[in-house]
């Protein structure tokens, strides 16, 4: 397994941690907050992805609109921003995931969307401790995969 | 920057059809040798480590080391001397780091509210991380500038400057950025509510007070208790500028 040190591991690291954060709170906020288009909307994307599943494709364009459609429905316009402004770290992130993974792609797909449905069931049922600690363990998740980066 | 990512990572993949592992291997280790002095990490000027400890380093053959050494010479980042080893050039720029965090600006009270909210969340976060992460001596300049609440040019920026040393104390460079880019809106928020509070005796104590309880939570490592105490603070600091009152004032 090549050692990869770029793409800045340590940042990417931070980057995970600090969406765990703040995004845990934006789904706890979007349990409270959100309307019934938000919820629509947040479905519309999940059932995206289990198409773009099914035919063994990455989906992140999908992957960060559901992590953008649960900060918006949070309606505070901070926890949008935020995700706004990393986009391109996010990508980067979600990129080497899965091009440097062991698992296939549609394994690793088939695991996100299933934690993506719990952050939406959390946050249909207005449970903001459970969409927090659902987020937190999405991210979480993806953080631990990165593991396998070896730091140089 | 992501679709040149996604085209490097695409042309890696090309490569490796069209000419076997061991081009395609040095293209990787090529990359992941730029990327680290893009970034500072191997800087102007310094001795890359030997072909030896590449080759352990990136778990890769001698072969596919020097033709990645080879590729950076040519793009003119590395020199290599005769029997001294490969260097840095001397005038490499590093890229910049992090992307800053932007944040929208405070038009509305509604926008104060939301901003108040995001401030609980964000900052009660960075409270944790501080408690599990902090190092001894990002704990002593934390109790400095909590100390130095009073002497500052004024208390809200006082207040800020803690606020600001707990996000640096998290080690989490995006708290601290997030910090440092709410600024403004921190100190909009802080310059009214200690404003309103002047005429209020026991004001500033109480803010030294949650301050403490923030500080000593970090202190002893419990990221719970951190956390708790940063958000109690902060509503209690919210509710007096909203509506003047808290019940149970204090903690």
């Amino acid at each position: 397994m090549i050692a990869i040190s770029s793409f800045d591991v340590q940042s990417g690291k931070s980057c995970f941690e600090f969406r765990m954060g703040i995004e845990g709170e934006a789904a706890a906020a979007a349990a409270r907050k959100r309307s019934a288009a938000d919820l629509v909307t947040l479905r519309d994307i999940i059932g995206q992805m289990e198409e773009l599943q099914h035919n063994g494709q990455p989906g992140l364009n999908e992957d960060f609109a559901f992590h953008l459609g649960v900060a918006r429905a949070s309606h505070n316009d901070y926890y949008v921003s935020v995700l706004q402004s990393l986009k391109a770290t996010i990508f980067e992130g979600m990129l080497y995931a899965r091009t440097t993974s062991g698992l296939k792609t549609v394994e690793k797909v088939a695991a996100i969307n299933e934690q993506h449905r719990l952050v939406l069931d959390a946050i249909v049922e207005q449970d903001a401790d459970a969409a927090r600690a659902a987020m937190r363990g999405h991210l979480l998740r993806c953080r631990i995969s990165t593991n396998h980066w070896h730091l140089a | 920057m992501f679709e040149q990512m996604r085209g490097k990572l695409l042309a890696i993949q090309e490569e490796s059809r069209a000419a076997g592992a061991h081009q395609s291997l040095s293209s990787v280790v090529y990359n992941e040798m730029r990327a680290l002095i893009m970034q500072g990490k191997w800087t102007p000027s310094s001795r890359l480590p030997s072909e030896a400890e590449l080759c352990k380093q990136f778990n890769v053959s001698r072969p596919v080391v020097r033709q990645a050494l080879a590729a950076l010479r040519d793009d003119g980042l590395v020199l290599s001397r005769q029997g001294s080893g490969s260097f840095v050039q001397p005038g490499v720029v590093p890229a910049a780091s992090e992307p800053q965090v932007q944040f929208p600006p405070l038009t509305s009270v509604a926008d104060l509210e939301s901003f108040l909210n995001f401030r609980e969340g964000i900052e009660g976060e960075a409270a944790a991380i501080a408690a599990r992460r902090h190092t001894e001596a990002q704990l002593q300049t934390l109790r400095e500038v909590a100390a130095r609440l009073g002497a500052s040019a004024s208390l809200a920026e006082g207040d800020y400057e803690f606020h600001r040393a707990v996000a640096a104390a998290s080690g989490n460079p995006f708290y601290l950025n997030s910090l440092e880019s709410l600024r403004s809106h921190i100190m909009f928020g802080l310059g009214i509510t200690w404003t309103f509070g002047a005429g209020q005796g026991d004001f500033q104590r109480t803010v030294e007070a949650h301050h403490g309880a923030i500080v000593d939570a970090i202190a002893v490592r419990d990221a719970d208790a951190a956390r708790d105490a940063m958000r109690r603070h902060l509503q209690w600091a919210r509710a007096k500028l909203m509506t003047g009152q808290f019940p149970g004032d204090g903690l």
